[in-house]
């Protein structure tokens, strides 16, 4: 069993930096997924912890053997590549023999070996045939079944279900997540740039954004608590509405004025904010599932009069794009009846579900603090997974 | 040439046969095509089958050049074939030919692939100034390369000169490694950006893939770069034995086939047969072996670049 551990790595590409300051900690047998948009220095930074590439600055340890100068074949990794880079000119079986067999391994038990993983991926009718043969997601499994083989310490994956069809995708995202169930002793690194992927599969999730990691934490965490703008829209679907509004304090209540309303924001507020915050303008983060036609009940902003623009089913529910003064929100409607274009809704959303965000930095106002009291956070999770 | 009917037993008629008809997939050969096709078969036939069939002819007769037999001549039957076979210096040329075309290939296979995968790392200025005067090489006609390797390998050339052997006349020592040298240097400019462009087809990954399995460069080279470079390899080993059987010009130049027969390769002894010994019949029957042998190469050739059903 062994973790991952970045100390302050970076990678200069003809002066720029793709990585900058990495520094991340992925603790023995975790799955642990890196995201961001294209660009982000994800891919980088998995190739750099294969050894593919070198770091320009900085140390890489997998347990605590510092492996930034060791050569990629004496890591003892795993690699499933994007493009799945089977070896066109042999046949699945020896695609999957040839990593036992460069490395002089005991052919006695290679055979049982093999049939054994290609039985778990089920892709034993398929040995002999070679990779031109195969479809997509063969190709997919017999690469997944290349990299089992090996039974390495970290295993490391870069998008490998970025080539396959959504229906497929979906299938292989939940063997993947079987297959690290029962190699529970494997530490996994998985690189995508798809952030429902990065949900579903992470224990934790590592957000980066133009080479800096931005965020690490739970899929729950990070829906629920985004450190950056950046974080919270990129972390959910659709993305997060960020507005310009006004957070004000009186006494020991805590409000935000935003889309031409005030809420009261005392709960959300209390024992989270960070030092330093005072009244004054700020972004205000909502997420489309925080607002919808207000119903009236406690916890609720006051009523926001708005137009319905373009609405969106998603199957289960209804987004909608709506302008509500010079402003045009994302919000949740009601499935029946199908809201109209042009249409009048009277918007609300949560209050203890508003997100605040420093206008010049764009990082969070609100720490982590005790946990928080929303009841339904899970189901809001479990929708963005479908 | 036939045209499919729609299978018993379904609902036939006028509608359906027709529409059967538009199908894409349906044999769609017409004899037609043959009218259009006749101007390329008659040229074919004109310049290329009747002068084979008529060489392959001149090979069996007595007709010579000059003397009472270039004027009446006639078939004599399997006479050029015994004197071929007692031939001691067609023997020697068959050899000397053998060694011409191995080492070329050999050469060839091995400068292209070093140069090619030299500049797979190369700056793109490099790749582009290199590249460039390789291809000049391989452009350049046979009578200046020759000429130039004349002059580089003989008593007081460049050669002698760099390496401090001026009196040396290379040329004279080993006249065949020498010419063999020049039909190289010539034909690695095609072997380099042929072999280049199969190296660049190679998957990147597949290589990292095997670098991540603990595979060191030779096992990389042996189990995946090589074998997906084959097809193209067996290319450029047809393609030069073709064309180094060709290269009368180049050893023409050099050394007119000699000293004594070092360098007398099948092209030449031909010519010399046919046109210095004035026998006619004879050195057409030297170029008939050379038919034969290219025939080899170029049914090899042809079975390896077809495309694979």
């Amino acid at each position: 069993m062994s973790g991952i551990r970045f100390e302050g790595v970076w990678k200069l590409f003809e002066g720029s930096a793709v990585v900058s300051d990495l520094n991340l900690d992925v603790r023995a047998g975790e799955f642990i997924v890196l995201v961001g948009p294209s660009g982000c220095g994800k891919t980088t930074s998995l190739r750099m912890l294969a050894g593919l590439e070198r770091p320009s600055h900085g140390r890489i340890f997998i347990g605590d053997r510092d492996v930034t100068d060791v050569p990629t074949g004496e890591r003892d990794i795993s690699m499933v590549f994007q493009s799945y880079a089977l070896y066109p000119n042999m046949n699945v079986y020896r695609n999957l023999a040839f990593g036992p067999r460069v490395r002089k391994e005991p052919r006695a038990t290679l055979d049982a070996r093999i049939n054994e993983v290609a039985e778990l991926l089920q892709i034993k009718h398929l040995l002999k045939r070679t990779p031109a043969a195969l479809s997509g997601g063969q190709r997919q499994r017999v690469a997944l079944g290349r990299a089992l083989i090996r039974e390495p310490q970290v295993f490391l994956m870069d998008e490998p279900l970025s080539n396959l069809d959504a229906a497929l995708r979906v299938q292989m995202r939940a063997e993947l997540i079987r297959l690290h169930q029962r190699l529970e002793k494997t530490t996994n690194v998985y690189v995508t740039h798809d952030q429902v992927e990065a949900l579903t599969m992470g224990d934790r999730v590592a957000v980066l954004k133009d080479g800096v990691l931005l965020q690490v934490d739970s899929a729950n965490d990070l829906y629920e608590h985004p450190s950056s703008v950046f974080v919270g829209e990129f972390i959910g679907s659709p993305k997060m509405n960020i507005l310009e509004g006004t957070l004000s304090f009186s006494g020991d209540s805590c409000t935000v004025e935003v889309l031409g309303v005030r809420a009261d924001v005392s709960e959300r507020v209390a024992g989270r904010l960070r030092e330093g915050v005072v009244s004054g303008p700020v972004l205000v983060g909502i997420r489309p599932h925080d607002l919808f036609p207000a119903t009236g009940s406690t916890g609720e902003s006051p009523a926001i009069s708005a137009t319905v623009d373009i609405s969106e089913h998603t199957g289960a529910e209804v987004f909608a794009t709506m302008e509500t003064g010079p402003s045009r929100v994302v919000a949740r409607l009601p499935r029946v009846p199908t809201p109209d274009r042009g249409e009048r809704v009277d918007l609300a959303f949560r209050a203890g579900a508003v997100h605040l965000f420093d206008r010049d930095t764009q990082l969070s106002l609100l720490d982590r603090g005790t946990p928080s009291r929303r009841t339904s956070a899970p189901a809001d999770i479990s929708q963005q997974v479908r | 040439m036939t045209v499919m009917t729609s299978p018993e037993g379904t609902v036939a008629g006028p509608d359906l046969e027709r529409l059967w008809k538009t199908r894409r997939d349906r044999d769609r050969f017409q004899w037609s095509s043959l009218a259009l096709m006749t101007p390329a078969f008659g040229l074919l036939i004109i310049l290329f089958l009747i002068p084979m069939g008529y060489a392959v002819y001149l090979g069996l007769t007595n007709l010579t050049l000059v003397g009472p037999d270039s004027v009446k001549w006639g078939f004599t039957g399997l006479q050029n074939l015994s004197r071929l076979r007692q031939d001691s210096t067609f023997w020697t040329s068959l050899w000397v030919t053998g060694g011409f075309i191995g080492g070329s290939i050999v050469g060839v296979l091995v400068a292209g692939y070093w140069l090619a995968s030299l500049l797979m790392r190369a700056r793109p200025w490099m790749r582009i100034v290199v590249g460039g005067v390789v291809v000049v090489s391989w452009m350049m006609p046979a009578v200046t390369a020759g000429m130039t390797w004349y002059a580089s390998t003989t008593q007081g050339g460049a050669l002698g000169t760099l390496i401090g052997m001026r009196n040396t006349n290379f040329l004279d020592s080993w006249p065949l490694v020498i010419v063999t040298l020049a039909n190289i240097w010539s034909m690695t400019g095609f072997s380099m950006l042929v072999i280049g462009a199969a190296l660049r087809n190679i998957p990147s990954e597949a290589i990292e893939a095997a670098m991540v399995e603990n595979a060191s460069a030779w096992q990389r080279f042996r189990s995946i770069v090589l074998p997906l470079l084959r097809p193209t390899m067996i290319a450029v080993v047809l393609l030069t034995a073709l064309l180094s059987l060709a290269n009368f010009g180049l050893i023409y130049i050099m050394t007119q086939g000699g000293p004594g027969n070092a360098t007398n390769i099948l092209p030449l002894y031909s010519y010399q047969q046919a046109f210095s010994f004035n026998n006619l019949a004879y050195g057409a029957l030297i170029g008939n072996v050379m038919v034969l042998l290219a025939t080899v190469f170029g049914v090899l050739y042809v079975r390896v670049a077809a495309p694979r059903s």
